[in-house]
């Protein structure tokens, strides 16, 4: 039987690619997070609740965020946000994402053209 | 801590995972059921009701526990490489810590002794001593109390705090050397000591089989008094 391929880094992506482009744009806690990608995909993708924190930590293991600690109206939380590093993976993994998501649409519409608009 | 979370920091620690990221996972968590909760009883709904809503939404601690533990970046040093907390680095901070405890007082002898008189020799003798019995077992105890905390904290079964400084004890059963720190004046009162490395390394299982049967005990304890009541 061949060998199936997969593109397990698209699969696997969306989730870290979700949270780099929020984080982007402002530091956010993890309830926060989890609350905007839920609103902002209109609930077509929902994070289990509590996956998004090893994805944080991974990432901020990596480099890619950085954390503080934040006293809001009585609670302590942890913010994070992105660093330069994390700017060019959240860079890379939107342009591999923009690629897929164009070749996938040509496959869909049956035509090469889609993938040039 | 909520039950669902004792649960998950046990699961969690026994696969591996770095203590820190498991503390902070926990902590975050926490807060995420909080505001679940809190959310829920803005939605109207009882604060009951809004707490078993939170913890249905923020997963089960298989889910949890599972997400967790595909982060390799996640697992602790100690357990990517355990030889190294458990052999090498015990195997290199015992000599090291020992030669070095034994040159600081030696050297002094050597220079600072000369012409010293019997009473300041007898406290010298006596300091000796000590430093040497401390060296001997206090070292290796400490260093061992030091591996059996990493274990503890980590979870970890018996084999590597045991099988590290045994393969220690193993490759260097009889590694002895000799420290000469030679009187100025007098051959007579010179100074040696014989040291052996391997009998240090086997020293270093003792703090974690304390530990283990201290952990037995109270075990039997607990089951007896279950099993009374």
């Amino acid at each position: 039987m061949p060998k199936q391929k997969s593109n397990p880094e698209f699969m696997s992506g969306i989730p870290e690619l979700l949270v780099l482009r929020l984080i982007s744009r402002h530091e956010m806690y993890g309830y926060e997070l989890v609350k905007a990608i839920e609103e902002l995909t209109a609930s077509a993708i929902v994070l289990g609740e509590g996956v998004v924190y090893p994805i944080l930590h991974a990432l901020e293991v990596a480099g890619a965020l950085k954390s503080r600690r934040k006293l809001v109206a009585g609670r302590s939380r942890i913010y994070y946000s992105i660093t330069a590093a994390g700017t060019r993976r959240l860079n890379d993994l939107s342009n591999s994402w923009i690629e897929l998501a164009r070749a996938v649409q040509a496959v869909i519409t049956g035509s090469n053209n889609a993938a040039l608009t | 801590m909520q039950p669902l979370l004792k649960e998950l920091k046990e699961r969690l620690l026994r696969r591996g995972l770095a203590p820190r990221h498991v503390a902070r996972y926990l902590e975050e968590l926490e807060d995420h059921l909080k505001d679940l909760a809190s959310a829920g009883v803005a939605a109207g709904l009882s604060s009951d009701k809004a707490d078993e809503s939170a913890f249905a939404k923020i997963g089960t601690v298989d889910a949890l526990e599972s997400v967790a533990c595909e982060r390799r970046e996640l697992y602790a040093w100690s357990y990517r490489m355990p030889w190294m907390p458990f052999l090498v680095l015990p195997a290199l901070a015992v000599p090291i810590i020992s030669v070095g405890l034994f040159f600081s007082l030696g050297s002094t002898y050597s220079t600072r002794l000369v012409g010293a008189d019997e009473t300041h020799l007898h406290w010298f003798e006596l300091a000796w001593s000590i430093l040497s019995a401390f060296i001997f077992y206090g070292v290796p105890i400490l260093i061992g109390a030091a591996m059996a905390f990493v274990a503890v904290r980590q979870r970890m079964k018996w084999k590597w705090p045991i099988l590290g400084p045994l393969v220690g004890y193993m490759l260097f059963p009889v590694l002895p050397f000799a420290l000469f720190f030679r009187h100025p004046e007098d051959p007579s009162l010179d100074l040696s000591t014989l040291y052996v490395f391997g009998a240090q390394m086997g020293c270093m299982i003792l703090p974690f089989l304390v530990w283990q049967a201290l952990k037995s005990v109270r075990a039997h304890r607990t089951h007896t008094t279950l099993s009374i009541s």
